[in-house]
């Protein structure tokens, strides 16, 4: 666990053809893994939001209406919203 | 506005100049409180394949040299001082979630399997569910096929959990933080996403490559190097 190696710093990636095989995009369906994790996953911030969907600008509205606006973003999008999300520890 | 890409620790490499974020955009960093954060102008960031992977690309970017904190797509901050602000506020918070992640990377794992035949598969094996899922005759009988059509959910749910049970045995990453995802859609039985050292990427290439051989009646798809966007 990264917990356990003690804050040690990075060491640089080494540049092998797993990291160049991603790199690549050429995987199938890359971009649901990519939607997945760029709007539903990743730090939340509380910053003025500048989603606008369908034409609506959702600009200046509080956190609680960003995350609806997402999952309208998803399915505007043609991509699934929800699923059973579970945290192993 | 200032789109925000992702936050690391002050001192780390800073984005290479001809690094292009969203539009074409520079990508600089700001840097306060212990921490830096990886930024855009943009006048409006809207959720397209295009600026999605974008994003992504400057947040890989970051990856190469030390492990980010990805932000989510659809907040910008009006301005730098704004930035600043939003740093001295999740100072702590985030230097713990930076320590937590260090030197590691996400892996993820799709499972798809054909919901039709693991359906029948399962009616098969329980033919007292099969009976009722024919057309209602009366509201009773529709209620008693609904009340079983969720069974035959719960049983598919469990199926689900138990394969992907399978797969995470097989790819020994019982240390790694998981995070697991069932049935997001029919035909997905899983997503399974794991915090691993960057070092052991190879290693785990290479049991996903032996999962996918121990279980050729579904298809594995394996995605990263990511950022650990499911672990912040």
């Amino acid at each position: 666990m990264a917990s356990e190696q003690g804050g040690a710093r990075d060491t640089a990636f080494p540049l092998d053809a797993d990291w160049e095989l991603w790199e690549s995009g050429e995987e199938p369906h890359s971009l649901v893994e990519l939607v997945n994790r760029v709007l539903d996953r990743g730090v939340v911030i509380t910053g003025d939001i500048t989603l606008s969907v369908a034409g609506v600008d959702l600009v200046y509205l509080g956190l609680s209406v960003v995350l609806t606006s997402v999952s309208t973003a998803r399915r505007s999008m043609g991509r699934p919203v929800g699923g059973v999300r579970e945290e192993e520890p | 506005m200032l789109h925000p890409y992702c936050v690391r620790r002050a001192g780390d490499p800073a984005p290479d100049p001809a690094l292009e974020g969203l539009a074409g955009a520079a990508v600089s960093l700001l840097e306060g409180a212990g921490l830096g954060v990886w930024l855009s102008p943009v006048e409006r960031a809207e959720p397209t394949p295009e600026r999605l992977r974008e994003h992504d690309r400057v947040v890989r970017a970051a990856l190469r040299s030390a492990t980010p904190l990805p932000i989510r797509f659809g907040a910008a901050l009006p301005d730098e001082e704004a930035a600043q602000r939003m740093l001295e506020e999740r100072r702590e918070e985030w230097r713990a979630a930076l320590e937590r992640v260090a030197g590691c990377v996400e892996m993820g794992v799709r499972v798809d399997w054909e919901p039709e035949a693991e359906r029948a598969a399962l009616l098969a094996a329980e033919p007292r569910l099969r009976e009722t899922l024919g057309t209602p005759a009366s509201g009773r009988e529709y209620l008693e096929r609904r009340r079983r059509e969720r069974q035959v959910d719960e049983l598919l749910q469990k199926r689900a959990r138990a394969l992907l049970a399978r797969v995470a045995g097989i790819l020994e990453t019982g240390e790694a933080p998981t995070t697991q995802t069932l049935l997001p859609r029919p035909e997905v039985a899983g997503l399974l996403a794991q915090l691993v050292p960057r070092s052991t990427v190879g290693a785990y290439r290479a049991r996903f490559e032996r999962a996918r051989a121990a279980l050729p009646e579904v298809e594995l798809h394996l995605s990263g190097p990511w950022a650990p966007y499911s672990f912040v």
